[in-house]
């Protein structure tokens, strides 16, 4: 009895192992035939077009304008515009450093808004700039700190309200 | 993406071709085939040159610019150059006449159909890591979370002190974590003098895979000859967590590195080592632990782990086995043998934890947990009796997941069950132990933490990554065991020869 356990157990993991090598191994090489095709079919591209066909040309055209405003050493205010769990902040931080960021709270919730105004309002040492992170693939706003406490007062916490701004571009203060 | 592919590629070189000179030094390594080398050379190249960067810019304020790196890359091989001529080279062996060239014999030197099936299955499964890592910008979430925003503000400021890590009032995401691989990054950029946006350092991370597989190679092949630890490498390639997944080698997280400094220094530390090249064996996993400590915060852990597993308790081992009387097999290594590797590998760790604490003493935490600080607190009782539980479901459900790992862990435990017998060997079961150690330090993580679920599903596959090369090591040693006792009767039995 205990021969014929040993035997099944042993024929059972052995036909696993094949099996496992059966089931992954297309899998693995057909992922590799197309990755390898898109990469030929690309070869070519700047990082520029490359970083425009992956996360959006609205979304790289805003990063590349707030890079030539603000200087390589200019710190700013970053603002979550969505969920925070989305990533978004972290996504914009990483295409705006080396600039330093200074995280300034979220604006989806009342609570948030109200923690956000007392932080700008009170820290008169904040920087000058204030970039909004609405979401991921949203592409990110620039606003002068004055023209953001601006419309950030004039937001009712209860509401889901969109006001004009006077950033670049006249971009609004998009609460999602 | 051809400048990319072109940098990435000199990237690579940029740590392999140090590390290959390096790995000269290292009987335990020279002696190895070029493939086998290129396993332990290319992390010992990483460790070598970012480690030497981050050595020189915090502590004697060298810049991480051009100048820097490439006299560090250059340094080693100049050396090795020097080594490699003046090293007494035993004369050629003589010719047996006209040495003969085919097919049939290269594939019975490489050690039959099988080896090869597995290898050119595993290429093509890494070719398209590759072609990933080339035509895409960074797009996982640690990497743009942590590493390469570290590397960016490392870049701009030319130094691992970098004012923003050091003032609490940016905002950073574990700025506390060490930093090899980001300088790494720098390195590959700096070198290049790539554009800021450049991805071409991604590269360096899939680099990492086939040093796995050829670690896991080189390891299984010693105890479990070619067939088994090809199958072994191949099983490592075609897991999908592997290759594609959040640390997986298409990635750049830490992880995949971490495996490999892990794995490299323990199967240094365990294997046999040449007469009188204990301590060249012992620094070799030194400096491969020493990577793991700057590679990632549990790599420390990890490395006094190795260091204890490979000396210490080897050590004790064999006492105990002339203490009963038993005649010492030539196969096994003499206590005094395992202390003097471990004592050697313990001089590179201990420098490497030193930089580390030095380095770190001067960052301070945002919103880091402090581990240690719960421990001592008492703040982690009643926790960590309940926290394992609540985290047991999204640990089986990341082992569990399809997409991720296959069939892998329906596989494994019935191969270690039905293989059991490898067990029997005692370099197996260290290396089963040392495959426990990854998994134990996420363990007492999520015992300690209070969000242990969340935790556990964005950490626990990476933990099992990191303990990929000593588990698949002994897997493939079951596997051996299995095949040897069903498979080769029937492979072997006369065409016309009944059934018993």
């Amino acid at each position: 009895m205990r021969r014929r356990l040993s035997l099944l157990l042993d024929w059972l993991a052995l036909a696993l192992v094949a099996l496992l090598v059966l089931t992954t191994a297309p899998t693995a090489v057909r992922r590799s035939a197309i990755r390898l095709s898109y990469a030929l079919r690309v070869a070519g591209e700047d990082s520029l077009t490359m970083r425009a066909r992956r996360f959006g040309a609205s979304y790289i055209g805003a990063v590349e304008a707030i890079r030539r405003t603000l200087g390589p050493d200019e710190p700013y205010c970053l603002v979550e515009g969505g969920n925070p769990q989305s990533g978004a902040a972290f996504w914009v931080r990483y295409e705006l450093a080396p600039r330093p960021a200074i995280y300034a709270g979220t604006l989806a919730e009342p609570a948030g808004r109200e923690r956000l105004l007392q932080l700008l309002r009170a820290d008169q040492a904040a920087p000058w700039h204030v970039v909004v992170a609405p979401g991921p693939g949203a592409p990110p706003a620039l606003f002068e700190r004055a023209s953001f406490l601006h419309e950030l007062e004039q937001l009712q916490p209860s509401a889901r309200p969109r006001a004009q701004s006077s950033g670049p571009g006249g971009r609004s203060i998009d609460v999602r | 993406m051809s400048v990319e592919l072109a940098t990435g590629l000199g990237g690579v070189a940029l740590f392999a071709a140090p590390g290959w000179a390096l790995s000269g030094c290292f009987p335990a390594l020279r002696r190895l085939s070029p493939l086998r080398r290129f396993a332990y050379a290319y992390p010992l190249g990483v460790v070598a040159v970012a480690g030497s960067l981050y050595a020189l810019s915090h502590l004697c304020g060298v810049p991480l610019r051009p100048p820097a790196v490439w006299t560090i890359c250059g340094l080693p091989i100049l050396a090795g150059a020097a080594a490699w001529v003046v090293r007494k080279r035993p004369p050629p062996p003589a010719s047996q006449g006209k040495a003969r060239w085919g097919v049939r014999r290269w594939v019975r030197r490489s050690g039959g159909p099988l080896p090869i099936a597995c290898a050119v299955l595993a290429a093509a499964a890494g070719l398209g890591v590759v072609a990933e890592a080339v035509s895409s910008p960074v797009t996982d979430w640690d990497g743009r979370m942590t590493w390469c925003v570290q590397a960016r503000y490392l870049r701009h400021a030319g130094t691992v002190d970098a004012g923003v890590l050091r003032d609490r009032r940016w905002w950073l995401s574990n700025p506390r974590y060490p930093l090899l691989l980001p300088v790494a990054q720098v390195a590959v950029l700096e070198a290049f003098v790539a554009d800021q946006d450049s991805h071409s350092f991604r590269l360096l991370y899939v680099a990492f895979f086939p040093a796995l597989l050829l670690l896991i190679y080189d390891g299984a092949r010693r105890s479990a000859g070619r067939s088994a630890a090809a199958t072994g490498a191949l099983l490592a390639a075609l897991i999908p967590f592997f290759s594609y997944g959040d640390g997986g080698a298409v990635s750049t997280y830490s992880d995949m590195p971490l495996a490999c400094f892990f794995g490299g220094g323990v199967l240094l530390l365990l294997g046999r080592t040449p007469r009188g090249a204990q301590a060249a064996t012992g620094i070799a996993a030194g400096l491969l632990l020493a990577g793991a400590v700057l590679a990632k915060e549990e790599g420390s852990l990890l490395a006094i782990f190795a260091l204890l597993l490979g000396g210490f308790l080897g050590a004790g081992r064999q006492r105990s086995v002339a203490q009963r009387g038993e005649p010492a097999s030539p196969r096994r290594q003499p206590p005094v043998r395992s202390l003097a590797a471990a004592a050697a590998a313990a001089v590179p760790v201990g420098l490497a934890l030193l930089l580390f604490a030095s380095w770190r003493a001067g960052v301070p935490s945002r919103q880091d947990v402090n581990y240690l600080g719960l421990l001592v607190d008492g703040r982690w009782w009643p926790g960590v009796l309940t926290h394992i539980g609540e985290s047991l479901p999204a640990l089986l459900h990341g082992m569990y997941n399809w997409q991720h790992w296959s069939l892998f862990w329906w596989m494994a435990p019935l191969l270690l069950l039905a293989g059991r017998r490898a067990l029997r060997r005692p370099l197996h079961r260290r290396l089963l132990a040392a495959a426990a150690g990854p998994p134990l330090v996420a363990v007492a993580a999520y015992a300690l933490y209070s969000r242990p679920v969340f935790l556990a599903v964005v950490s626990w596959e990476r933990f099992l990554l990191q303990a990929a090369v000593p588990l698949l090591i002994v897997l493939a040693a079951a596997l051996r065991d299995v095949a040897a006792r069903r498979l080769v009767p029937v492979l072997t039995r006369a065409p016309g020869e009944a059934r018993s």
